[in-house]
């Protein structure tokens, strides 16, 4: 099914967010309904999607600039300050110290340290968290 | 884009940032892009690109995930931190980028792609292919046709204004971008052949 241009352009709205909170639920009333216009909506979506990738990436390029300029993307530029001290186990003790000591950081520690990368953190299970069927 | 010294300090949990995202505060995509470049960028150049690499393919995985946080294709999932998400999806799509580049040079590279991950971005990868699909017959559409939808969905630009840039009359503006872009959707959709 092809859209005329009345729906060409009420689609578009809708996608962009210009509908009103009425005409907004009017259209989600005739997705469900109109199983030809949700179709048309669908094929008309990805190619919208595709078209709004290289504002993106525009956006973010001037976004890198000025988190640089501020210098948070460096290493250190993300910290939090931990109250309770950390304990290091030693490898190798010798007899006249330790196996555990306690040290006090004045310095703030960083919340996102390097090192083991594979993934930034934690890694996460997968699961069905793409949908698909709403704009 | 005016950002502040700490663009995380409103987006204490991953619930927060995503509402950031949905309303497409600068804040919260700041606070992701610091959260997330840092680690790219080190896979990339522990992986045989530099910190250009890195930065060019960031921000093209970064922009396909704003879109898909836009137009709802993405929603926040409970088990996976945004992250965690935005960067297994740019580091697949760099393995991608070098095993496309040894295959052009008929090398092989063992790269080893946890199933957990690939599960992961899956849907993501699905979607960052529809969007080269897209740009890529955008290229091969004609002169006209490639101006005008490069003039109001790109640049922005409004009909009257694309009008007065193309010598067009605002109604054939307005037609040209809907026939323009239906022509798009049937190439993308295996509908048409090429005829602007």
């Amino acid at each position: 099914m092809t859209l005329t241009e009345a729906e060409f352009d009420r689609v578009e709205a809708y996608l962009d967010g210009n509908l009103s909170p009425d005409e907004n639920r009017q259209m989600e009333e005739d997705l469900a309904r109109d199983s030809d216009l949700k179709q048309a909506f669908e094929e008309h979506r990805v190619v919208w999607e595709g078209l709004q990738v290289p504002v993106a990436v525009a956006y973010f390029q001037d976004m890198h600039e000025q988190l640089e300029e501020q210098g948070l993307l460096q290493l250190d530029a993300f910290w939090v300050e931990t109250d309770e001290p950390e304990v290091f186990v030693m490898p190798e003790p010798d007899e006249t110290t330790s196996p555990i000591e306690v040290a006090v950081h004045d310095e703030p520690e960083w919340d996102d340290k390097p090192g083991g990368w594979d993934g930034p953190t934690e890694p996460d299970a997968p699961d069905a968290h793409f949908d698909d069927s709403n704009p | 884009m005016i950002l502040p010294s700490n663009p995380c300090s409103a987006f204490s949990t991953d619930e927060l940032l995503y509402a950031g995202l949905k309303n497409n505060d600068d804040r919260a995509y700041a606070c992701l892009y610091a959260q997330t470049f840092r680690s790219f960028a080190h896979y990339v150049q522990t992986n045989q690109g530099t910190m250009e690499h890195a930065q060019d393919a960031f921000q093209q995985g970064i922009a396909e995930f704003y879109v898909a946080v836009k137009s709802g294709r993405y929603q926040l999932s409970p088990s996976a931190r945004l992250k965690s998400v935005l960067f297994e999806f740019c580091k697949r799509k760099w393995i991608n980028e070098l095993q496309s580049a040894r295959h052009r040079r008929t090398q092989t590279l063992e790269v080893y792609v946890d199933q957990q991950e690939e599960n992961l971005s899956d849907e993501l990868m699905t979607f960052s292919e529809n969007v080269n699909k897209v740009n890529r017959l955008l290229e091969r559409m004609g002169a006209n046709c490639q101006r005008v939808i490069d003039l109001f969905y790109i640049q922005g630009k409004p009909l009257v204004e694309i009008a007065r840039l193309m010598n067009y009359t605002p109604q054939t503006a307005r037609t040209k971008r809907y026939e323009c872009t239906e022509q798009l959707k049937k190439l993308f959709w295996g509908k048409s052949q090429l005829n602007y």
